[in-house]
C-alpha cells in the first residue's frame, strides 16, 4: 500500500510536470547527435554527480586515426559506441565490453577535390543512427548508410558535385523514416538547401532550397510566419538583387532538430552570399534564418529570418533546442537559439513568435531585437560596405557562439552556452562570381573583444533572457556543452581541458589535461557493466588551432585524434 | 653622342613607361583578389583553406595556377592570361616582404586602402 502510494505520487508528478521532459534526456543510450531529437544534450544518468565527479578515471583511450578538427560527438546504441572522423571520414565501431580494436570500420571513397572547397576545415560532426543503420555525410556532398551490425554500406547517394563548391559537413537527422541533410558552402557562391532521402533506399523525398521562389522554398497555404517582415510571396527571390538569390548561400550546415508535439524540423540558414552587403541590397530570404519545416512533406510552416540583411556571417545554423518552459507563469512549447550575432532567443516553436530576446554575450552591431517586430536594429557604424572597413565590431564573423552546441539540463532548466569573445575590423570587397572558387568578397581582421577572456561558458535562464553565471575561459570555447542529471555540466576547451562544473552554480569540480585542444561535444552512456561514461574526442584543425597555437595534433606528427571514455572507480 | 642620348632616353623611359600602364606586382596583387584567390590562401597569402603560397617556385606556381590541382584548386588557364599568371606569380614573389603591396581595394584605378 505504501510503496503503491509512492509509485502513485511519483507517477503523478510525472504527469503534473509534463512528460515530455523524460524524452528530452538521453538514457542509457546516445542515438542521436544531441543525444535527443529535441536537441537538448541532457543525459538524465545520475551515478556521476557534483557530489563524486573528483574520482572520475579514464576507462579507456582510443586513437581515431585522423587530423583536423574533430567536431563531432560519437553515439552509442546498445553497447556499441560509433564515432565518424574528420576527412577521410572513416567511420568505426567500438564495442564497449572490448574497446581495444574496432569491432569494424568503414572507410568510405571521398573526392579529394572537395577538400579544397570545404571553408572550414574538412570536419564532420556526428553519424545520424536509425532502425540498425548508420548514416553519415562526407565531405565530398555524398550521404552513405552503413549496416551498424556488419560495417557494410548499405546505399550511397550523392547530394551535389562537389566541384560547384558544395560540400556537406552537417550531422545527419532521421525523422519518420527519412534521412534529414543539409548542404555546405556558403562561401563558395553556392544556393543552400536541405534534403529527405528515404532512410531504407537512399532516394530523395524531398529538397528545399532556402532562397528563390516559393515553389523550391516549400512554401505554400500552410506557410504562416509571425512577423510582417517575413510574410510575402517569393521573398526568397525579391529581396535580393536579380539572380543574386541563386548563388546566395544559405545552405544549412548546422544541426537539426525535431520535435513530435509539433512535428516540425528545425533548422537554422546560414549568412547570404557575398559577404559584401553592398553586393546584394534587400533582406536576403532565407539565409540567416531559423526555418520550420514537417519533416514528411518539407512544406515550411513558419520561418523566421533572425538577421536580415546579414552583412556580419551571422549564420542562424546554432541549434534550436526544444525546449519546455515557463515564462511568466505559463508553460510554453518553445525553441531555444543562442545565435551567432549575440543575442539568445525564446521562440514560440509552433509559431515562430518571439517570447523573450536579450544579448547573452558581448555584442556592439546592433541597439537590440523588437519584439513587437523581431527585427534587429543594427548600428550603421557597424556594418561593412564596399572599401569601407567596420571597426572594432562584435561579434566577430566567428560569432559570439558558433556551431559549438549547447545544452539544456532539465533539473536547473538553464542551458550552457559555449560562448566566443572575439571583434572584427571588416571591408567589403567587390567580388566575381568564378564557379568552384570562394566568392567571399570581405576582409575581417580578427581582434580579441573586451575583458581579456576570448571564450566563456555562459548559464543562461531562457524564460527570463537573463544569465545566471559565467566560466571565464582564456580561449575561446570551440567545442560542445553536455549537461547531466548529476547536476553537472562537461565541456572541453581548446587550451586543452576536458572538465566538469556544477551545472547550479558553475563551480569548477573536475578536469583533466588531454594531449590536445576540443571542438567536439562531449557525450555520456551507459557501459557494458551497466554504469555511467562520459566521453569526448580531442583533436583540433587549422581554424581552431589558429586560436590556440596550432592545430593540435599537427598533421605531420603521426598522431590523430583521439577518444577518451571516462568512469568512476 | 645624339644616338647615345636617345639610347639612353630609351633604356630609362622605355621600361618606365610600361611600369606607368602595368606593375606586375600591383596587377599581380589586383589579380589574386579580383580571382578570388584569398578566399582559400588568406588574404596576404600566408594560407587558410589552402597553404601558403607566398614566394612560391614560380614554375610550380604557374602550373597550379593554370591547371588546378585534384585538391580544389581551381584552373585558371582559360580565365587569365599567360602574362596575368606571370603578375600573380610577381605579386606572391614579394608576398610577406616589406616591398608587399597590401591593399584590398583591387577594383579601383589606383589601389590605395589597406586591407584591415
Amino acid at each position: 500500500m505504501g510503496l503503491g502510494l509512492r509509485l502513485t505520487g511519483a507517477w503523478l508528478t510525472w504527469l503534473f510536470m509534463g512528460a515530455p521532459a523524460f524524452g528530452q534526456g538521453a538514457g542509457a543510450e546516445w542515438p542521436t547527435a544531441a543525444g535527443t531529437p529535441q536537441g537538448s544534450r541532457y543525459s538524465t544518468l545520475t551515478e556521476i554527480t557534483d557530489a563524486n565527479v573528483g574520482l572520475l578515471r579514464q576507462e579507456f583511450a582510443f586513437p581515431t586515426g585522423a587530423t583536423g578538427n574533430h567536431e563531432g560527438q560519437p553515439l552509442v546504441v546498445g553497447r556499441v559506441l560509433y564515432l565518424v572522423t574528420p576527412y577521410p571520414h572513416k567511420l568505426i565501431a567500438i564495442d564497449l565490453a572490448k574497446p581495444k580494436t574496432p569491432k569494424w570500420t568503414f572507410a568510405p571513397a571521398v573526392t579529394t577535390v572537395a577538400i579544397g572547397k570545404a571553408c572550414c576545415d574538412t570536419v564532420n560532426r556526428g553519424a545520424a543512427y536509425d532502425n540498425g543503420v548508420l548514416f553519415i555525410n562526407t565531405i565530398d556532398a555524398t550521404t552513405v548508410a552503413v549496416d551498424a551490425a556488419t560495417g557494410k554500406q548499405k546505399w550511397r547517394t550523392r547530394i551535389a558535385d562537389p566541384l560547384t563548391g558544395v560540400t556537406l559537413t552537417g550531422a545527419p537527422i532521421v525523422v519518420n523514416g527519412k534521412v534529414i541533410v543539409g548542404s555546405s558552402g556558403g562561401e563558395f557562391g553556392v544556393r543552400g538547401f536541405i534534403q529527405a532521402l528515404n532512410a531504407t533506399t537512399g532516394k530523395l523525398v524531398w529538397k528545399a532550397y532556402n532562397t528563390g521562389p516559393d515553389a523550391d522554398v516549400l512554401i505554400g497555404p500552410g506557410f504562416k510566419p509571425y512577423y510582417a517582415k517575413d510574410q510575402g510571396t517569393d521573398l526568397g527571390v525579391s529581396s535580393w538583387p536579380t539572380n543574386m538569390w541563386q548563388r546566395g548561400g544559405a545552405t544549412a550546415w548546422g544541426w537539426f532538430t525535431y520535435d513530435a508535439g509539433t512535428n516540425l524540423l528545425y533548422y537554422g540558414t546560414a549568412n547570404p552570399g557575398v559577404w559584401n552587403p553592398d553586393m546584394r541590397r534587400g533582406d536576403n530570404k532565407w539565409a540567416s534564418s531559423i526555418i520550420a519545416r514537417n519533416p514528411d512533406t518539407g512544406q515550411a510552416a513558419w520561418a523566421y529570418q533572425v538577421t536580415p540583411h546579414d552583412a556580419w556571417d551571422f549564420d542562424a545554423v546554432n541549434e534550436s533546442i526544444a525546449a519546455d518552459l515557463t515564462i511568466g507563469g505559463v508553460a510554453r512549447k518553445t525553441l531555444v537559439h543562442f545565435n551567432k550575432n549575440g543575442f539568445a532567443y525564446t521562440l514560440d516553436r509552433a509559431t515562430g513568435k518571439l517570447l523573450r530576446v536579450a544579448a547573452f554575450a558581448n555584442q556592439n552591431w546592433s541597439k537590440g531585437v523588437s519584439l513587437a517586430t523581431g527585427a534587429p536594429v543594427p548600428v550603421a557604424a557597424k556594418t561593412p560596405h564596399l572599401g569601407v572597413v567596420a571597426e572594432n565590431v562584435c561579434p566577430s564573423p566567428l560569432g559570439a557562439k558558433d556551431w559549438e552546441p549547447a545544452s539544456q539540463s532539465l533539473a536547473t532548466k538553464l542551458f550552457y552556452v559555449p560562448a566566443i569573445n572575439l571583434c572584427s575590423y571588416t571591408m567589403g570587397l567587390k567580388a566575381l562570381y568564378l564557379a568552384g572558387a570562394p566568392f567571399i568578397g570581405a576582409d575581417a581582421h580578427i581582434v580579441p573583444g573586451p575583458g581579456g577572456n576570448l571564450g566563456e561558458l555562459i548559464a543562461w535562464d531562457a524564460a527570463a533572457a537573463k544569465r545566471v553565471w559565467s566560466v571565464p575561459e582564456p580561449l575561446p570555447l570551440y567545442g560542445g556543452t553536455m549537461a547531466t542529471a548529476g547536476n553537472l555540466v562537461f565541456y572541453g576547451t581548446l587550451d586543452r581541458w576536458f572538465r566538469a562544473v556544477n551545472a547550479t552554480t558553475g563551480a569548477k569540480l573536475w578536469e583533466k589535461k588531454l594531449e590536445c585542444g576540443m571542438a567536439s561535444a562531449p557525450i555520456s552512456f551507459t557501459g557494458a557493466d551497466g554504469r555511467q561514461r562520459v566521453a569526448i574526442i580531442t583533436g583540433t584543425g587549422w581554424l581552431s588551432g589558429g586560436l590556440s597555437g596550432g592545430a593540435c595534433p599537427s598533421i605531420f606528427s603521426g598522431s590523430s585524434g583521439v577518444l577518451h571514455v571516462y568512469k568512476l572507480p | 653622342m645624339k644616338l647615345g642620348v636617345v639610347a639612353v632616353l630609351v633604356l630609362v623611359q622605355g621600361p618606365a613607361a610600361r611600369a606607368a600602364t602595368v606593375n606586375p606586382v600591383v596587377e599581380g596583387r589586383r589579380l589574386f583578389l579580383k580571382m578570388n584567390c584569398y578566399g582559400c590562401h588568406g588574404i596576404f597569402g600566408t594560407g587558410q583553406i589552402a597553404r601558403n603560397i607566398q614566394q612560391p617556385d614560380p614554375a610550380g606556381a604557374r602550373t597550379n595556377i593554370t591547371y588546378g590541382n585534384s585538391f580544389g584548386m581551381p584552373a585558371f588557364g582559360k580565365r587569365l592570361t599567360s602574362d596575368q599568371i606571370g603578375y600573380i606569380i610577381s605579386y606572391l614573389g614579394v608576398a610577406g616582404t616589406v616591398t608587399e603591396p597590401r591593399f584590398c581595394d583591387w577594383w579601383a584605378p589606383t589601389p590605395t586602402k589597406v586591407c584591415p
